[in-house]
């Protein structure tokens, strides 16, 4: 089973709708029901077309796997928050930024239960 | 620009100790709310940016100009130190080391501005990229989005804030998380954020800016988060601290995501659950506490009153008979003002025999030429009086200046009673306060641009002599009419070398006679320095081409003494104004 993320989807889901379509159309639908800019929309058609799932031959928008072949997916995230990225790596390890190691983990999970045995509501 | 480099620099070192500071306070109040402590960087990110500040006398910073100064004046300072340790004659020893260091100190405003302005483009590179590769979003509420490419929630947008999710996230934690982003847009977050990570651009060469930057972007998740949690029961408070510690550890029941942006989750819960309701006096003293530690670290210590007696008194008391005292006579340069720019390289004195002189040799460019020329003369007035048997004081540079004076130079700069100056601290200490104050002699020579062409120069109504003859005669002989007939005027007048440096002399008449400044720092092969007379007399001599108009002291002066003196190597008091052409 071919996997997408929700948004690309949700983008899918307007091909399926609607195919088979010119891309122009196909700028238009996801204007109005996305608020996406053509650039986006060509992005993204492109990026499906690349993983096979789409098709876009003289600008005529086809699928070429259909809604029921495909599931939504956990993708690989890339994208992260800009200022603390820029942090240099041994700042970043000084205010223990990275995830927290399982003996951590348990001692917050503690932290909380107590707390909420301390405050019954 | 090396200028806004040194004013970094300072402040700089001014703001490092107060992110000590706050990072100590921080840690004493860390049981507090933190959208109070976290004003405590308004102060730190004030004194980044704006080197004034208020005056006071409890000020922390007493103790750091003296740091500050070193700094400044560290490339002088390492040419004097080293000459010292290293005797009379072995400068040369250091020089390729003090070059080094100099090339260094030259550029390295270009390497600090370099790297400021690359990382600010990276941070805008970045951004913009975010910016387009967000664009693939589906709305889910008025400004919440969903993303499929995120690993975790943030905010993003300064105009139009917009909470970003990842798709992944499940209902139950979603709730916690727009609270949490909610929270940040309310309190402009992003828009601090991004204020202090161009400070650090600014400051990149400090590593406290960014460990700063840092515990501030910690303080800001903190008192966000108290905000988000404000109205909420201890059940919806645990809740949320599940949801959290959730969002970076992976275990099976949650979704694994490696969270690269979720800061000290450990320090968050623990801040929220936490904090206690203080009794009212701690809080009262803390906030006293707080409010002092603001005054101090807020503040400019207030200038040190330095008496200009002290100085004085300090040069007098270093004074020596004896030019050949070699470690005094060092002390005494090394008290004296260096000129901005310069440093000094060597010291060399001439005692074995007479005229007795002493050589300073600089380096470096002088940031402000005519503020040189004064640093000088006054230097140069004070030396005569605190080394007894001193006849002559230099002042050279290899490509740009080449200065001496004498003590008869000096006594025409500032005239006044020069008995008694070695012996007499009174008498030092006048002569030290009128070369304070006697700056405007300096004022009407320096005005001039470097090097005014003989056009302008004509233009400008200036009398001139050259190899080419006069010009602007009749600029000179009106001058002399209404000097003559006892009214005030003034001229200027300059002469141009053989090479074409003008000499510049500016020469004032009214009831008590003559006065005249002469400018020859330009003169490249001459003895570049100020030299003022004061005349009560002009004498015109005639000779064969026509009359020549000497501005003198010697009312009997004719062409035989002048002739003798120059013979002799006699010093005649006159200046030679100009030709009368028949």
């Amino acid at each position: 089973m071919e996997k997408l993320g929700v948004v690309e989807y949700k983008f899918a889901q307007i091909i399926w709708k609607h195919e088979p379509l010119s891309s122009g159309e196909l700028v238009k639908l996801a204007q109005e029901e996305l608020g996406w800019k053509k650039s986006t929309t060509y992005t993204v058609l492109k990026k499906l077309c690349d993983k096979g799932i789409l098709k876009n031959e003289n600008s005529l928008v086809t699928s070429r796997k259909k809604q029921d072949e495909i599931e939504n997916q956990e993708t690989k995230a890339f994208v992260n928050r800009t200022f603390d990225g820029s942090l240099p790596r041994f700042i970043a390890a000084f205010m223990q930024d990275e995830t927290l190691n399982d003996e951590q983990a348990e001692e917050l999970k503690n932290l909380i239960d107590c707390y909420r045995k301390e405050n019954p509501s | 620009m090396n200028e806004l480099f040194y004013t970094v620099l300072n402040m700089s070192i001014s703001s490092s100790i107060m992110i000590i500071g706050v990072i100590i306070l921080r840690f004493i109040c860390r049981k507090l709310p933190k959208r109070w402590t976290i004003f405590l960087w308004l102060i730190v990110a004030f004194r980044l940016i704006c080197p004034i500040s208020f005056s006071s006398e409890v000020s922390i910073f007493q103790y750091t100009t003296v740091v500050q100064g070193q700094v400044q004046h560290v490339s002088n300072s390492t040419n004097a130190i080293v000459s010292q340790f290293m005797g009379d004659s072995s400068v040369t020893l250091a020089k390729s080391a003090q070059d080094y260091m100099k090339f260094i100190l030259a550029n390295a405003h270009v390497i600090w501005i370099s790297i400021c302005v690359i990382l600010m483009l990276r941070m805008i590179y970045k951004y913009v990229k975010l910016h387009v590769l967000l664009k693939q979003r589906v709305q889910i509420s008025d400004h919440v989005y969903i993303h499929d490419d995120i690993d975790s929630p943030f905010v993003f947008g300064f105009i139009k804030p917009i909470i970003y999710i990842p798709t992944k996230l499940d209902d139950k934690r979603k709730n916690a998380i727009l609270l949490h982003e909610q929270a940040h847009i309310d309190r402009k977050d992003n828009l601090w954020k991004a204020l202090s990570y161009l400070l650090a651009c600014v400051y990149w060469f400090n590593p406290l800016i960014w460990i700063g930057f840092s515990f501030l972007s910690l303080d800001l998740e903190m008192a966000c988060d108290e905000k988000a949690t404000n109205s909420m029961n201890p059940k919806e408070k645990a809740d949320y601290s599940e949801a959290l510690l959730s969002m970076v550890y992976k275990s099976n029941d949650y979704i694994p995501v490696m969270a690269f942006g979720q800061l000290g989750i450990k320090q968050r819960i623990q801040h929220l659950l936490q904090q206690h309701k203080q009794p009212v006096w701690i809080i009262v003293l803390i906030v006293f506490v707080l409010g002092i530690s603001c005054f101090t670290l807020m503040s400019n210590p207030k200038a040190p009153l330095i008496k200009e007696n002290t100085f004085a008194q300090e040069l007098h008391d270093k004074r020596t008979a004896y030019i050949g005292d070699a470690p005094k006579v060092r002390a005494i340069i090394d008290a004296l003002p260096v000129p901005d720019g310069l440093g000094i390289d060597g010291i060399q004195l001439n005692t074995q025999n007479e005229p007795y002189g002493i050589i300073i040799q600089y380096s470096g460019i002088p940031t402000n030429r005519s503020k040189m020329n004064e640093t000088f003369i006054k230097n140069a007035s004070l030396l005569f009086p605190l080394i007894e048997t001193l006849d002559s004081v230099s002042f050279l540079h290899d490509e740009l200046f080449q200065q001496t004076y004498t003590l008869q130079d000096i006594q025409n700069f500032y005239p006044g009673d020069y008995s008694n100056l070695h012996d007499s601290y009174e008498n030092f200490e006048k002569l030290y306060e009128t070369s304070m104050i006697n700056q405007s002699v300096f004022q009407d020579v320096a005005n001039y641009a470097a090097d005014i062409s003989m056009e302008e120069a004509e233009k400008q109504g200036f009398y001139i002599l050259s190899v080419d003859g006069e010009r602007n005669a009749a600029v000179a002989e009106s001058f002399l009419k209404d000097a003559k007939a006892g009214l005030d005027t003034s001229m200027t007048f300059i002469l141009y070398t053989t090479e074409g440096d003008p000499i510049i002399t500016r020469v004032q008449h009214d009831k008590t006679g003559y006065r005249c400044i002469r400018d020859a720092t330009r003169d490249k092969f001459g003895n570049q320095i100020f030299s003022s007379y004061n005349f009560p007399y002009m004498v015109p001599i005639e000779t064969t081409e026509g009359i020549d108009v000497y501005l003198t002291s010697e009312a009997d002066l004719n062409q035989e003494r002048i002739d003798r003196a120059n013979e002799n190597g006699e010093y005649l008091n006159y200046l030679y104004l100009y030709t009368d052409m028949k």
